[in-house]
């Protein structure tokens, strides 16, 4: 196998030959590929992550390309759709890794399968109610996932390990208590910035370093400002204690 | 007379009257109560929980929650 590609990772003490072969037998799903998604896949793609399954059932808009940085104007005339043009991007800069593009909407009647045989699942989607599914998929089949989030020039994200770390349910409450908010402010280095941060706690996760970010990120790029917050299990969670997973099996008690 | 106590609000240290609420923090900040996460010495604030009156040293963290992926 010739690594020269990831000669440079290489060198990084925190992955090294090691690390790189680790990270070429790791399989990810990428659920979104939106602003964080398209730099999650970019950089997951360039690092030599061996397979990856990129979801979005969305199409290329003109507005997408201020920040959705595997997207062209042609891309946007078409209506391409996001996940097939950025499997096909990346296959230009890395040919050696399997790619997998599903235009389809992320259910509870599908995300199990969407997941399965992953060792990571990546949060790059752009509502609550897929990011609680994504919770309680993985938390009900012991996969961690990185969650991520922005609006404006700020962003968050924290890195869920089921039966190690909170859950999404344990920060932020039982889902449906967050409304939507449509079409949001947002300037590109938010979700450049979060996804970055996001692919690292990956990394980290697939070569096997248990050094994990245990808090949940929140920054603001704008007045420059970050922190780290200190967050814990919920000694009731519904979901990662009680293992109750109202959004994957509605009706079931 | 109402005496103050010290919580800490977001990171910073903050005085705060005596009987102050959760839900009086929020506003302060001028955030809306159905888009904020609250945070109570690192546990979740349920949202039925917002009135509960603050306690020196208390470590409050009110943050807007972030749903979209750019």
């Amino acid at each position: 196998m010739n690594l020269e590609r990831y000669s440079r990772q290489i060198l990084f003490s925190g992955i090294g030959e090691k690390g790189q072969k680790r990270l070429l037998e790791s399989s990810i799903t990428l659920i979104g590929c939106g602003g964080l998604g398209c730099v999650i896949a970019n950089n997951l793609a360039r690092g030599g992550v061996g397979r990856i399954k990129i979801v979005d059932k969305d199409m290329v808009e003109l507005s997408d390309l201020q920040r959705q940085i595997l997207f062209n104007e042609e891309d946007a005339k078409n209506k391409s759709p996001k996940a097939r043009v950025a499997v096909e991007k990346l296959r230009g800069i890395n040919s050696s890794i399997q790619l997998e593009a599903k235009v389809c909407e992320v259910e509870p009647r599908n995300i199990e399968n969407l997941i399965e045989g992953s060792h990571l699942v990546l949060d790059a989607t752009d509502n609550m109610k897929t990011r609680f599914l994504i919770n309680e998929a993985c938390v009900k089949n012991k996969i961690p996932w990185i969650y991520g989030g922005v609006f404006g020039s700020m962003g968050m994200s924290m890195t869920v390990v089921p039966e190690k770390t909170p859950c999404l349910t344990c920060v932020f409450g039982e889902f449906p208590s967050f409304p939507e908010l449509g079409t949001i402010p947002l300037i590109n280095a938010a979700p450049i910035i979060i996804a970055s941060w996001q692919t690292t706690e990956a990394l980290k996760i697939l070569v096997g370093d248990e050094n994990l970010n245990p808090d949940l990120i929140y920054l603001d790029l704008w007045p420059g400002s970050f922190r780290r917050i200190k967050i814990k299990r919920r000694k009731d969670c519904p979901t990662c204690i009680e293992r109750k997973f109202g959004l994957l099996e509605p009706g079931k008690k | 007379m109402v005496s103050s106590i010290e919580i800490k609000l977001n990171g910073e240290k903050k005085m705060v009257k005596e009987g102050k609420t959760v839900e009086d923090m929020i506003q302060s900040l001028s955030l809306n109560p159905q888009r904020v996460m609250v945070m109570l010495n690192s546990e979740l604030l349920l949202r039925t929980k917002y009135s509960y009156s603050l306690k020196e040293e208390d470590e409050l963290e009110i943050l807007p929650f972030f749903a979209a992926g750019g």
